[in-house]
C-alpha cells in the first residue's frame, strides 16, 4: 500500500470516528433531554416543562395508535402551545379535583432512536410507560412517543410531542400529563 | 344477623329525594339491568358507525354481548353474539367489515343478517336439522330515528317514536347542525369511573355544580383549543357562564329531559371564525336559523343511556359495568357539509371537554368517585333532589323551568320507579 493511500485511510477513519462521536454525542444529548422532561413532569415542575416547548409547539395524544387524521378518530389531547399553557394552569389550580391529591408519576422511557432531520431538527421516537399512583389506585399508560425537537441556541425545544397509547380501545381513567 | 327486608322499589324514590341504595346495592343493579336496560328503549349505535354493507360493531346491551351488523341490502341487524351450537361469541373485534361471522369453535358460519349459512359435517346432525331454525338470535325490537338506533328487549311496548315523543325535535336540531343534514360518528373516546351509572345522568341535568366542580377549568378559556386570530384576551375565564345565569330545563316523555345553556361562549356560531360553515347552514335553513343552529347548547338526556350534546358535537353513551363501575363512550360527530376546519375544532373541543385527557369531565368523574365512596358511610339514607321553583307547561307539551332546579333528575327517578316497580 502506497504511503499516500495510508494517509487517505487514516483520514477516512478519523472522519468516521468524528461522525460516530458526533452522533453518539447527539444521542446522549437527546436522551438527556427526554429524561429531563420526564423529571420535570414527575416533580410537577409544570412551568419549567412548558418552557421546553417552542411557541409553535404542540402536544397530541391521538385516540388511536394508528396514523389517522384527528378528524377521523378524535383525540384525547390535541393542544397547541396556548392550550398546553392552559393545561398547566389548570393542573396548578387549587380546585383541580383530579389533582387533589396529585398523582405520583414515574415516566419510564426506553428504545430511544434519534433521526437527525433538516433545519436543525431531530425526530426522536421512544417507548414510554407512565406509572401513576393516586388515592390507592395504580394506573399504567404504555405507548410510544415521537418528539420533533428544534435546536434553539444551546438548547432544544419541542416543536411536536405525540404520545400514542396502546390502551386506545380500553376505557381510560383520567390521564396525567404523559 | 339482621336480614334487611327488600323494600319495594317505589318506596326508594320520593318526590324530592332518592335512597342511597340506588347507587350502592348490587341487587338493585341486577334488577336495573333486567327492568330498565332489559325492557325500555336503550340506545345502541348510530347508523354512521356501520355505514357500509358488511360493516359491524360489537357492544353489550343490558350486559349481553351483541353485534350491530349491516347486511348486503343495507339493513341494520342487532344480533346476540352467541353461536347457536354451544354459545361461543362469534365475533370479538370492536368493529370491522365482514361477509360472514364464523364461530371459532366448530366453524358454524352466519351471514351479516344473522342467518346460519353453513355447518361443517351437517349430515351428522341428522336429516331434520334445518339451518333456518338456528340463526343468531335477533334482539326483540329495533327501531331508529335520524340514524340513532335503539333496541328494546321487551317484545311488546310503545314504539320508539311514541317513546321519544317531543325528544325527536331536539334530535332533529342535533342533526340539522350538519349543513348536509347528516352527522358522522367518529371513533369513541372511552373513559371510566368508579361509580354508579346514574351519577352521569344526574350530572348532565345538574345546573348547579359547574362553577364549583369546574372551578379549575374556568380559569382557562373554554375555547383554548380553537384557533383565534386575536389571541388571548381578558382574564381568560368562563365568566359568561358563572354569573348565576343558570341554564333552563325542560322535561317531556318518560324520563327524558333537556338542559339549555344561554349566553355562553359559542364556539361555532362566531361568524368571523367559521363564515363558510354559517354560509353552508344558511343555504339549507336561512340566515337566522343558521345562527340559531350553530349556537345551540343543550344536553338532551334520553333515559337511561344516551346524551346528545350539540355544542361539542358528540353523543355520549352510558355503559353500566357494575353497581360501582361505569364506562362512558363519547362519539364525536363530524358535521357533513361543514368545512374541515370546523370539524377539527369540534374534535378538539371534545378532546378538551370530554376525554380522559380533557379538563372538564375529568373533574365530574372525580366527583362521582367521591359520591360512591362517601355513600359507604351509610350515615344517612336520602340524597336530595329538592331544588326548584316555578314550573310551567308549554304549548309543545314540555314542562319548563327557568330557575335553578333539579326538575330533570326528578323526572329520571320517576321513570326509574315506574320501570323498577314492575316485576
Amino acid at each position: 500500500m502506497a504511503p499516500a493511500d495510508g494517509a487517505a485511510v487514516t483520514q477516512e477513519l478519523a472522519r468516521r470516528a468524528s461522525q460516530l462521536t458526533k452522533s453518539g454525542a447527539l444521542r446522549l444529548e437527546i436522551e438527556r433531554f427526554l429524561y429531563e422532561e420526564a423529571a420535570l413532569l414527575d416533580n410537577r415542575q409544570f412551568d419549567e416543562w412548558l418552557t421546553l416547548f417552542a411557541e409553535d409547539g404542540s402536544y397530541h395524544v391521538p385516540n388511536d395508535d394508528d396514523e389517522v387524521r384527528p378528524g377521523d378518530a378524535g383525540a384525547l389531547i390535541y393542544d397547541d402551545y396556548r392550550a398546553i399553557a392552559a393545561r398547566v394552569r389548570r393542573f396548578q389550580h387549587p380546585a383541580a379535583l383530579t389533582q387533589i391529591p396529585p398523582p405520583k408519576t414515574r415516566h419510564f422511557i426506553t428504545n430511544v432512536v434519534v433521526n437527525p432531520g433538516p433545519d436543525d431538527e431531530v425526530t426522536v421516537t421512544s417507548y414510554q410507560i407512565v406509572y401513576a399512583s393516586r388515592r390507592g389506585q395504580d394506573k399504567q399508560y404504555p405507548g410510544s412517543m415521537e418528539h420533533v425537537l428544534r435546536r434553539d441556541g444551546d438548547r432544544w425545544r419541542i416543536r411536536r410531542k405525540k404520545v400514542c397509547l396502546i390502551t386506545g380501545d380500553k376505557a381510560l381513567a383520567s390521564l396525567p400529563i404523559l | 344477623m339482621a336480614v334487611e327486608i327488600q323494600a319495594p322499589y317505589d318506596a326508594l324514590v320520593r318526590e324530592d329525594s332518592v335512597h342511597r341504595r340506588l347507587y350502592t346495592d348490587p341487587e338493585i343493579f341486577r334488577d336495573e339491568m333486567a327492568r330498565i336496560f332489559g325492557r325500555t328503549w336503550v340506545f345502541v349505535a348510530h347508523e354512521s358507525e356501520v355505514p357500509e354493507p358488511g360493516d359491524f360493531k360489537t357492544d353489550t346491551l343490558a350486559g349481553r354481548p351483541i353485534i350491530i351488523s349491516r347486511d348486503a341490502d343495507g339493513q341494520v341487524h342487532l344480533l346476540y353474539n352467541a353461536c347457536r351450537h354451544r354459545g361461543a361469541m362469534v365475533c370479538v373485534l370492536p368493529k370491522g367489515n365482514a361477509s360472514f361471522f364464523r364461530c371459532p369453535y366448530h366453524a358454524w358460519t352466519y351471514k351479516p343478517d344473522g342467518k346460519l349459512a353453513l355447518v361443517p359435517s351437517q349430515y351428522a346432525l341428522g336429516p331434520d336439522f334445518d339451518l333456518s331454525d338456528h340463526p343468531l338470535v335477533p334482539v326483540a325490537r329495533v327501531e331508529s330515528y335520524q340514524g340513532f338506533i335503539f333496541a328494546s328487549l321487551a317484545p311488546e311496548g310503545p314504539s320508539l317514536r311514541e317513546h321519544l315523543g317531543r325528544a325527536t325535535h331536539y334530535i332533529d336540531l342535533f342533526v340539522e347542525r350538519a349543513p348536509n343534514g347528516v352527522v358522522r360518528a367518529t371513533k369513541p373516546l372511552k373513559y371510566e369511573y368508579p361509580g354508579n351509572w346514574k351519577l352521569q345522568m344526574d350530572n348532565m341535568a345538574d345546573n348547579y355544580h359547574a362553577e364549583f366542580t369546574h372551578a379549575s377549568a374556568f380559569t382557562i378559556r373554554p375555547d383554548a383549543l380553537v384557533p383565534r386570530t386575536n389571541g388571548f384576551t381578558s382574564n381568560g375565564s368562563y365568566e359568561d357562564q358563572t354569573d348565576r345565569n343558570y341554564p333552563t330545563g325542560k322535561t317531556f316523555g318518560p324520563g327524558i329531559g333537556c338542559a339549555f345553556y344561554h349566553g355562553g361562549r359559542q364556539i361555532v356560531s362566531d361568524p368571523d371564525r367559521y363564515p363558510d360553515y354559517l354560509a353552508a347552514l344558511a343555504k339549507a335553513h336561512g340566515e337566522e336559523r343558521a345562527r340559531e343552529l350553530a349556537g345551540l347548547h343543550f344536553h338532551l338526556m334520553i333515559y337511561p343511556n344516551l346524551i346528545l350534546h350539540p355544542l361539542y358535537s358528540h353523543y355520549r353513551v352510558i355503559r353500566p359495568i357494575s353497581v360501582d363501575h361505569t364506562e362512558i363512550n363519547v362519539y364525536p360527530c363530524a358535521l357533513e357539509g361543514a368545512p374541515d376546519a370546523l370539524n377539527e375544532a369540534l374534535i378538539k373541543a371534545a378532546a378538551l371537554h370530554v376525554s380522559a385527557g380533557g379538563q372538564v369531565q375529568v373533574d365530574d368523574l372525580e366527583a362521582f368517585a367521591r359520591v360512591q365512596e362517601g355513600l359507604k358511610t351509610e350515615a344517612f339514607d336520602w340524597l336530595l333532589f329538592k331544588m326548584g321553583g316555578e314550573e310551567t307547561d308549554n304549548e309543545y307539551g314540555e314542562r319548563e323551568t327557568k330557575v335553578l332546579s333539579e326538575m330533570i333528575p326528578r323526572g329520571f327517578y320517576r321513570e326509574w320507579r315506574r320501570l323498577m316497580a314492575q316485576p
